[in-house]
């Protein structure tokens, strides 16, 4: 019950700390893997104190989470190609909008990896839960 | 004496001593592991300059070597992901042979 | 016992190939220019953070190939979660 209250009030607090070093990983320490596995604690908390019925749906679809971050990250790459002339050029030169971006999307990826994982393993081990 | 770089490498060996002795499969993945920290630990040490600060801009005017530090970015994420791997075949050779130890995969023999 | 003195003669013949990395201090560098260039050219990327600078605009081709080796291994270890389950359900 303590568990289970502590969990449910701290999780947005996590998701929301995530968030944060993700987008300011350009001007303060942090970035997207920082902010991914930030994003991916607040989750797996979730997944701890009340079971896997919770994120069913979270990790029912993870797989396209993850795939959406993969492509994205090669959409991305094309257009620095299109626009700026070689693979992965800033889009508007001299301004944060590359490295906004693809935290953005880096955090998504690996927010989703370690959610994925975290989900099989505990599957493995929780039968019931 | 004894800073960052010596104990680096000194836990990349205990790990491949580690890898080499043990029979048990979740063991090698764990060596693995300490592999990886070793790597971590020598690569943020190379880039260390003494009395340097944190590679921002605004900080301190001299700052450490910032590109071991980003392929380290790099290095955690892969390490995360090859044992999560490695795991994750390991428990469906468990499920095939009922046991953990690599010489049974192998029909028995040393 | 003989396996044992084995692979200790194998991690010091190791060691001693790596020894001139066990006895490195932080005084003695390589000189890198590398990072000069990172250092002088920032301001093109608008970051303040160096690290993020370089992970995410001069070596962005880097950082794509390490996400598609996460990729992989990801989906390698959701479609192993897969089969188990099928497994379980025959």
């Amino acid at each position: 019950m303590i568990v289970k209250t502590a969990g449910r009030a701290l999780a947005p607090f996590i998701l929301l700390s995530g968030v944060y070093v993700a987008s300011f990983g350009f001007l303060s320490p942090g970035g997207g893997f920082q902010g991914g596995i930030l994003l991916a604690s607040g989750v797996i908390l979730i997944l701890v104190t009340h079971g896997r019925k919770e994120v069913h749906r979270l990790a029912e679809n993870i797989d396209w989470f993850e795939t959406f971050g993969a492509f994205s990250f090669l959409v991305v790459g094309l257009a620095g190609l299109v626009l700026g002339g070689y693979f992965f050029s800033n889009l508007i030169p001299n301004t944060p909008l590359m490295c906004i971006i693809l935290d953005m999307v880096i955090a998504l990826k690996v927010f989703a990896g370690t959610v994925a994982v975290f989900v099989y393993f505990f599957g493995l081990g929780v039968n019931e839960c | 004496m004894l800073n960052g770089l010596n104990v680096g490498m000194l836990t990349i060996l205990v790990g491949l001593y580690g890898m080499t002795r043990t029979k048990n499969s979740v063991k090698m993945i764990m060596c693995l592991g300490v592999i990886g920290s070793g790597v971590i630990l020598f690569f943020v040490s190379v880039g260390y300059v003494t009395g340097a600060g944190v590679p921002i801009l605004g900080h301190q005017a001299e700052m450490v070597d910032p590109v071991p530090h980003t392929v380290m970015l790099t290095a955690i994420v892969i390490d995360l992901a090859t044992m999560a791997l490695g795991l994750a075949l390991v428990y469906h050779l468990y499920e095939e042979y009922g046991t953990l130890d690599v010489t049974d995969y192998l029909g028995g023999e040393d | 016992m003989r396996k044992d003195l084995l692979t200790l003669l194998l991690i010091f013949m190791i060691a001693a190939l790596l020894l001139q990395g066990l006895q490195l201090s932080y005084e003695d560098k390589a000189d890198s220019e590398i990072d000069d260039y990172y250092k002088e050219h920032q301001s093109r990327t608008g970051s303040d953070n160096l690290v993020e600078a370089i992970l995410l605009d001069f070596r962005a081709y880097d950082t794509f190939g390490e996400v598609m080796v996460l990729y992989v291994a990801i989906a390698g270890v959701i479609i192993l979660g897969k089969t188990l389950k099928r497994r379980d359900d025959r």
